[in-house]
């Protein structure tokens, strides 16, 4: 998986690295059982903190994605594959994509344009998750 | 042709050779050190400031390389090596002066969003050590230690370590483990530093370029695949 991250960016590093390998779980790009780098390794090989890199397992595993083992390292413990979500799951995501559509709507997108691009996106995860065959 | 010569000048070409193709040995974005988006790397300035190193490069080498010749002393080779590699250097600041000041005048990076790139499989299923390119070294090591022990009972009491220019053996030692088979330790050791730097390298930071962050680990793992595998013919 190749991990993109701009130090500069408005949004928080570790909420980027959060974010990108949740997209790369949902693209089909990290599977269940995939392991991520050490810590230590990652925030090396993209020159930023350990602390931050550590902050965005730590919400990751929060979240149910990854488990932090001390002798395993990361790994991703549930894809798309894995079963029905958790009972909260839905509620959560449903306050935040609220917020997400609100913006499109208060900023004039219109309803059309919004659904086909969730479509676009949904599609676009759908085709990694399927062309990538498992090793 | 005399050994002076040949010990003088070649060294003489092989450090200039080096040089002259130092511009194509690192990535076009960064030539001459100066980092550079992608769309930059034909710039005008920068194909002038290679074009006008390599030939500087090109005229130090061949005047010091017949400056070795002409003079066959043992200084030759030294002082043509110095003189390539001052020369050398300052060729490649003042490429890298002229790139700097282009970039810094025209604001290359203008507009554009800083990244940093990793590829977490290079960590998460790391390339393997592609020991078949080692065989040869370690072989031919084995080898001398085996040829060197079979025939040790058999060597001259009295070895010779060192020899002049010419080649006559000029520094003698008495036959003993250390003055017969200090040249092999030397050898082992190079082998295993160079075995170690190559494993040293590959798990070292991957240079990825953030606007084609694949061709890295691209070549990163042809270079491991095309290892050669002798036992599997």
């Amino acid at each position: 998986m190749i991990l993109v991250v701009e130090p500069d960016g408005d949004v928080p590093l570790y909420q980027q690295l959060r974010d990108r390998v949740v997209e790369a779980i949902a693209g089909g790009e990290l599977r269940s059982g995939d392991s991520l780098p050490a810590t230590r390794q990652l925030a090396a090989d993209l020159g930023i903190n350990m602390h931050t890199v550590n902050k965005a397992y730590d919400l990751l595993r929060r979240e149910g994605l990854i488990r932090l083992g001390r002798r395993t390292g990361a790994v991703v413990i549930r894809d798309a594959g894995s079963g029905p979500p958790g009972d909260d799951v839905a509620g959560q995501w449903e306050t935040r994509a609220r917020t997400l559509l609100a913006e499109a709507v208060a900023k004039g997108l219109p309803e059309a344009e919004i659904q086909k691009r969730c479509r676009a996106i949904l599609d676009g995860f759908r085709a990694g998750s399927d062309l990538e065959s498992p090793a | 042709m005399n050994g002076y010569i040949l010990v003088s000048a070649i060294p003489v070409l092989l450090i200039g050779v080096l040089q002259w193709l130092r511009p194509s040995l690192v990535p076009p974005t960064i030539p001459f050190g100066v980092r550079i988006p992608r769309d930059r790397a034909d710039a005008p300035v920068i194909r002038a400031q290679r074009r006008w190193y390599r030939w500087a490069i090109a005229a130090v080498t061949v005047v010091a390389t017949a400056g070795a010749v002409l003079f066959a002393s043992p200084a030759a080779g030294p002082v043509g090596v110095a003189a390539e590699l001052v020369a050398g250097v300052s060729l490649y600041l003042r490429a890298r002066r002229r790139i700097s000041a282009v970039k810094a005048e025209e604001d290359w990076f203008a507009g554009r969003k800083q990244v940093t790139v990793a590829d977490t499989a290079l960590r998460t299923d790391p390339p393997r050590y592609p020991w078949p390119w080692a065989v040869p070294a370690v072989v031919l090591t084995a080898a001398t230690v085996v040829a060197g022990a079979a025939d040790y009972s058999r060597m001259p009491a009295r070895l010779a370590i060192h020899s002049d220019l010419a080649g006559r053996p000029d520094r003698w030692a008495a036959r003993s483990f250390a003055s017969a088979f200090g040249p092999v330790l030397a050898q082992v050791a190079a082998t295993v530093l160079l075995l170690a730097i190559a494993g040293v390298v590959l798990r070292s930071r991957a240079q990825l370029d953030a606007e084609d962050p694949q061709a890295a680990t691209r070549h990163r793992r042809f270079v491991v695949g095309s290892a050669p595998a002798p036992w599997a013919a």
